[in-house]
């Protein structure tokens, strides 16, 4: 299509642009726009986005994919060079077909969820934020561009976490997202800058190249996104941010922990997979931390009463699946189920604020066959249910493998303070 | 002769080094026109001079006028001097020594951060000036000494020396126990940074590095205009006195997270740019380097984050009164709109820079 490349960059421009405006007004003019004006200005952004995007996807013809789209170098210097390189694929477009119309819809839904909130503009200028970053993860064609809608994503997470910033749990809660996030763009930037200092180049279809690398120098890519995608997905270990992460406003729990977010590390994963699955261990690695993640999300999904946590423990087992779906190869299940559990899991959350209603409704069901189960083998019932009810104590041994850390931050900050003014 | 894009690029960047070095009190300082005038003028001739010497000794002259209020700079002055004339006696390799030498005493690094602790404690908005005319001399380093083999031998030590600091800074940052504490330490994380760019610049990254410079520049800069307001209203005390204004200063809070992400690499931003190029500049110093400066960068944003949770969120602070301040008022929030309109504009289009820069420093 003639019109490719300017679909593209409105399907990534608009929304933050039109977040951009009302941000800029709000800055800069003594009073504040009302909430219709804003809601409009970010609904007209989303919706150029998803209009964008639904004309790409049907008029995408697949004999002339993947198609590159060079813009030329975006920065060089020296003999570092970052190309303003765009991918459109069937599975980039399926991906940023489904995060611009879930962002639409949720943007939609929380015109009259937030009414009179006072974190209304910052809730729609948030929104903006993050569809340019899942835009941009969707069609960068280099993994620099791939990283700044990536981070894009991840700071937008941490805010909409804290959204509620007059109580400290929220605040906490948003604070131990980012710092898992952190951990994990250590994977990613390495990973990245590895790439082009072994490989030439960090675009995406160079990674094939990874073939042709010494083992160690292939398997500390592979690792390196491996971790990164680990990270964001909320995979065991990095577990104990997710049930955290619903302190914020539902609609957005339900974009980035039930819809897109949460299903980034999988979109990374499909990109450079195929081309990074090359060493057996791992590939082992990979469905092992998808197998024990569903194990362990499962278990924890069973004996939480909040409906939010259940939900989000709920997601992470399948999306525990789908990582050791893709790590074993099945990348086209892996797609299917990944679209249709955004879809399913953005509807169960937005309908979660009426469970009641809906268990008063239809009544609540015990599970016979369970109940037998238990009485059988009572000990391991009663271990496995203090561990999950503990979340594993995950967050626990996190805590201590940072303390030591923290301690010297505190120490080292010491001498600093008593500097004589 | 002149290149006008860079030239042109220059005088927008000189006009916010007005701004940000106008930021004394009328009342303290009836003269403060005057001498923002001085300091912009002979930032002028310190950036478009071809002679090495006039461009050092006006670097000189500015550091001088600095060390007014800031005492710890005269030593800085008199070396700039020295630079200037060891270079005319064309003893480059000593020449290079001492502007680098200055880059890094000027900027904060270990043994030398006690005096800029002080300052960004004590006055904000000096530290902010003498960072502000510290970009010339970087320039001039960049252009005129750092193509020694002096300069190449030296990138790797320097590097990993700096990605230490770097990272030890941050970790600081992560301690800190006031606004204060947090603002000194990111400036210091930013100069270890800064030394780590320059040296880098010594294996052919010129242009990464006068970009990484500016972006600290102009990050640190916006940053301090927020701590300087929230000071203004607040006082300094630890973070336990602070908290819950966000409502009451939702522009001061804006301002201060962004020009914190900015420093911290935020997508969209001069910052996203400067950090993805200094990571590629170092991996061919020191793969160590590297790594250290990633976990820098990723404990700056979470004390960053931190920080404003303390400062800005939480509880509201009625006890205070902190109702009868007004949130930035407009020259503030002109002056923050303009450095992070230059922020935007060189995260999406760092070529305007970097195209012209890399064509006069390489």
């Amino acid at each position: 299509m003639t019109y490719t490349p300017l679909l593209v960059w409105t399907a990534i421009l608009a929304p933050i642009l039109s977040s951009q405006i009302f941000g800029t007004w709000v800055f800069l003019a003594p009073r504040t726009p009302s909430e219709k004006v804003v809601s409009t200005f970010s609904l007209i952004g989303l919706g150029l986005s998803a209009i964008s995007n639904t004309i790409l996807a049907l008029g995408l013809s697949k004999n002339h994919l993947p198609l590159d789209l060079n813009f030329g170098p975006w920065l060089e210097s020296g003999t570092y060079r970052i190309l303003l390189l765009i991918r459109v694929d069937e599975l980039s477009a399926a991906f940023a077909f489904l995060a611009a119309i879930l962002t639409w819809m949720i943007a939609h839904f929380s015109r009259t969820y937030l009414h009179k909130d006072s974190g209304y503009i910052r809730y729609f200028y948030l929104l903006g934020l993050f569809a340019s970053g899942a835009q941009l993860v969707a069609y960068a064609g280099t993994l620099d561009l791939m990283f700044a809608g990536w981070e894009t994503i991840g700071i937008a997470s941490t805010l909409f976490i804290g959204f509620f910033h007059e109580r400290q749990e929220p605040l906490r809660s948003s604070i131990r997202a980012l710092v898992t996030y952190r951990i994990c763009d250590l994977g990613f930037l390495l990973g990245t800058v590895a790439t082009h200092e072994w490989l030439g180049t960090t675009e995406i279809s160079a990674l094939k190249g990874v073939q042709t690398l010494p083992i160690l120098q292939g398997s500390i890519i592979s690792a390196l996104f491996l971790l990164s995608a680990a990270g964001k997905c909320a995979l065991f270990p990095f577990s104990g941010w997710l049930a955290r992460a619903m302190e914020g406003p539902t609609p957005s729990s339900a974009l980035f922990y039930g819809g897109i977010s949460i299903h980034v590390g999988l979109f990374l994963l499909l990109r450079a997979w195929p081309d990074l699955d090359v060493y057996p261990s791992i590939k082992i690695l990979g469905i092992a931390l998808g197998f024990l993640t569903s194990f362990y999300a499962t278990s924890v999904a069973n004996v939480l009463s909040d409906t939010k946590g259940k939900l989000a423990h709920a997601t992470l087992a399948q999306v525990g699946l789908i990582f050791a779906e893709i790590a074993a190869g099945w990348t086209t299940l892996a797609i299917i189920h990944l679209m249709s559990h955004a879809f399913l899991r953005v509807w169960q959350y937005l309908r979660a604020p009426n469970i009641l209603h809906d268990v008063h409704r239809t009544g609540a069901k015990t599970n016979q066959m369970r109940s037998l189960l238990r009485e059988k083998f009572a000990k391991l019932d009663l271990f496995l249910y203090s561990m999950s009810l503990h979340r594993w104590r995950v967050d626990e041994i996190f805590d201590i493998l940072l303390s030591p850390l923290i301690r010297f931050s505190r120490w080292i900050s010491q001498p600093q303070s008593r500097i004589k003014l | 002769m002149i290149q006008w894009n860079l030239a042109s690029f220059f005088v927008w960047l000189f006009s916010l080094q007005v701004l940000l070095l106008d930021q004394d009190d009328p009342k303290t300082n009836p003269f403060r026109h005057l001498k923002t005038l001085i300091l912009a003028v002979l930032t002028l001739i310190a950036s478009f001079s071809t002679q090495i010497e006039i461009a050092l000794s006006a670097i000189g002259v500015i550091t001088l006028l600095h060390s007014l209020s800031a005492r710890f700079l005269w030593p800085a002055a008199i070396l700039s001097f020295g630079a200037a004339f060891l270079h005319w006696r064309q003893f480059e390799n000593l020449a290079f020594l001492a502007s680098y030498f200055i880059i890094l005493y000027r900027a904060g690094i270990w043994p030398f951060h006690k005096n800029v602790i002080q300052l960004t404690i004590r006055a904000p908005e000096a530290q902010v000036r003498q960072l502000a005319t510290l970009l010339p001399l970087v320039y001039i380093h960049l252009r005129y000494l750092d193509h020694l083999p002096m300069a190449t031998w030296i990138a790797p030590w320097a590097i990993l020396a700096g990605a230490f600091l770097t990272f030890l800074s941050a970790l600081a940052t992560l301690g800190a126990k006031s606004l204060n504490g947090f603002f000194s330490n990111a400036t210091l994380t930013h100069a270890g940074m800064l030394m780590m760019a320059v040296a880098a610049s010594g294996q052919g990254h010129h242009g990464a590095a006068l970009f990484a410079a500016i972006t600290m520049s102009l990050s640190l800069g916006g940053l301090a205009t927020m701590v300087r307001g929230v000071q203004e209203r607040l006082g300094s005390g630890p973070f336990s006195e602070m908290g819950g204004i966000a409502s009451t200063f939702p522009k001061l809070t804006i301002g201060f997270l962004f020009f914190g992400a900015a420093g911290v690499a935020l997508p969209g931003t001069a910052g996203f740019i400067a950090d993805d190029l200094l990571l590629h500049a170092l991996w061919s110093g020191s793969v160590l380097g590297t790594i250290l400066t990633i976990l820098a960068s990723g404990i700056l944003a979470i004390a960053t984050w931190m920080t404003c949770t303390k400062t800005f969120f939480g509880k509201p602070r009625i006890w205070k009164s902190i109702a009868i301040f007004e949130d930035l008022d407009f020259r503030d929030r002109i002056l923050a709109f303009s450095i992070a309109f230059t922020l935007i504009l060189l995260g999406f289009a760092p070529s305007i820079l970097m195209g012209p820069a890399n064509q006069i420093l390489n």
